[in-house]
């Protein structure tokens, strides 16, 4: 494992911290659902995908770094399939402008 | 030094999900606390991943990984509910 | 340094959720902080070397019961909400539980505490045992060779469980159909993770033998997988005949009590399995557990969907 990158495979788990505390401020600090999730995809696809590929590249064998990758693969779809039906039951609730009303019950 | 960042990372990633924890508590919709819970499910994911390299190779970790990915069901089903919920 | 850094990040982290959820009067913010405990405390398990269990948490605590409460949280009016004056707590009560709670916690200190050193516990005499057993991994060992008996009473404890939330409902299966037309991203996304689900609960179960994995965690999977194509309105094609999902449900048990039957007959000891072929029957009786499991935890949460109005589930029901 050369030095290159075992030194690009930190500097991967950076970004991708970078990438998390990004989407975990943004989901905190946006004003409404749409823009959250919007936050949210942001630690979701770029934060975890930079960690993961972090680990990958600096793994010990092929198996592990493929699992890592597949790992990825499957977190990306089942995240924006999952966003996708919160965004849309998001819209049925609310209007698209302004911000979420509280649940009625 | 990678192997060595990433229990430090990982430590850091349990920071993050405090954020992600208040805007479960606060809401205001549901759909914010399930896209609280899908982020916390990824954080998760991510942090298994760190500790697995840092604590070496074991297979066990995968597992644990994929079933994180089980955080999505409570969300697809919810959302399905909802839809469902509506119709009727 | 970090790794005791993690340990105290996650505790406190725990704790915190913990409280928060137990006062809630919002029923569904509590149910979703749940699975959100769930998923951390899985870290948790694997922070403490059990990632079987921590597999287990993440399929069952966090997913299946976390979907359950859920579920039933949003039909629930929210507590107070005006119709019953709550009383406010009398100062006694608070000294009274305070006190009690406190005592538990210095006993359970005081126990923990008395207990001996980092022991070695079971583990030599697991480990000396396991070569027999016809796995490699201790876990599996101990669940399917030296305690088989408990893990066939507590797969057929899952049987009667789904077999009486049936009952309640007065069906012989659970309807797979779709209630609406199928959003066509979610569609897509079942079929395309269909077979992806297949071969993981695959790879799971075979990895038992020698990992952490086996039955509970494929049957996991499979549930998700059953959960997915029903929700999604995919399960046409795929569409489960009752018969074929009642004898899922009871393949694990059944499968199960032939085997433990059959050494009953022929070694006469329940269970004890001959030391050539224990490596097969293990991967038989995980194999059908792990349909039953799926089949189990599917039903589990999809019975759980309220009756079409109007409709009273014929015998036989095509699910």
């Amino acid at each position: 494992m050369g030095e290159i990158t075992d030194l690009l495979g930190a500097a991967l788990l950076l970004i991708g911290a970078g990438f998390f505390t990004a989407g975990s401020l943004g989901v905190l600090r946006f004003p409404d659902v749409y823009s959250r999730l919007h936050a949210l995809t942001k630690a979701d696809n770029l934060g975890l995908g930079c960690v993961l590929l972090g680990l990958a590249i600096t793994a010990s064998d092929a198996a592990v770094a493929g699992k890592l990758v597949f790992v990825w693969l499957a977190a990306l779809v089942a995240s924006a399939t999952s966003c996708y039906l919160i965004g849309g039951t998001a819209l049925r609730r609310a209007p698209r402008s302004g911000s979420g009303r509280s649940d009625a019950r | 030094m990678t192997s060595a960042l990433a229990p430090i990372v990982a430590a850091y990633l349990v920071v993050t999900l405090v954020p992600v924890l208040v805007r479960m508590g606060r809401g205001p919709t549901t759909g914010d606390r399930m896209l609280a819970a899908l982020l916390t499910g990824t954080t998760g994911v991510a942090i298994l991943a760190l500790l697995g390299r840092a604590t070496g190779p074991v297979g066990a970790l995968d597992a644990a990984l994929v079933l994180c990915l089980l955080a999505a069901a409570p969300v697809i089903v919810f959302a399905t509910r909802m839809a469902e919920r509506e119709r009727e | 340094m970090p790794a005791e850094t993690i340990d105290i990040l996650l505790a406190a982290t725990l704790c915190l959720i913990a409280w928060r959820l137990l006062g809630d009067r919002d029923h569904v913010r509590a149910a979703t902080l749940f699975i959100a405990f769930g998923l951390l405390l899985a870290i948790a398990w694997v922070r403490l070397d059990a990632p079987d269990v921590a597999v287990a948490e993440a399929a069952i605590g966090a997913g299946v019961t976390g979907l359950l409460f859920l579920d039933a949280a949003g039909r629930l009016r929210p507590r107070g909400d005006g119709r019953r004056r709550e009383r406010p707590i009398s100062g006694g009560r608070i000294v009274a539980g305070t006190a009690a709670a406190l005592a538990c916690a210095v006993g359970l200190t005081g126990a923990i505490l008395a207990l001996p050193g980092v022991t070695d516990g079971l583990r030599p005499l697991v480990a000396e045992n396991v070569p027999r057993s016809g796995v490699e991994h201790p876990v599996t060992a101990v669940l399917l060779a030296f305690r088989a008996w408990d893990t066939l009473l507590e797969v057929a404890v899952l049987l009667v469980g789904i077999a009486g939330i049936l009952a309640i409902r007065r069906e012989w299966a659970v309807s797979m159909r779709a209630r609406r037309a199928p959003d066509p991203l979610l569609a897509t996304f079942a079929r395309a993770a269909a077979p992806v689900l297949v071969l993981a609960a695959g790879y799971l179960l075979w990895l038992g033998s020698t990992g952490p994995g086996g039955a509970f965690q494929a049957g996991a999977l499979l549930g998700a997988l059953m959960l997915l194509l029903a929700l999604a309105g995919v399960a046409g094609p795929a569409r489960v005949p009752a018969a074929v999902q009642r004898a899922a449900l009871g393949a694990g048990t059944g499968v199960f009590a032939l085997v433990a039957l059959g050494t009953a007959i022929t070694d006469g000891t329940m269970l004890a399995l001959p030391s050539g072929a224990a490596y097969e029957l293990i991967l038989t009786i995980e194999t059908a557990v792990a349909v039953s499991v799926g089949a189990a935890l599917g039903a589990l949460v999809l019975a759980a969907r309220p009756r079409r109005t109007g409709t009273a589930a014929p015998e036989g029901e095509e699910a």
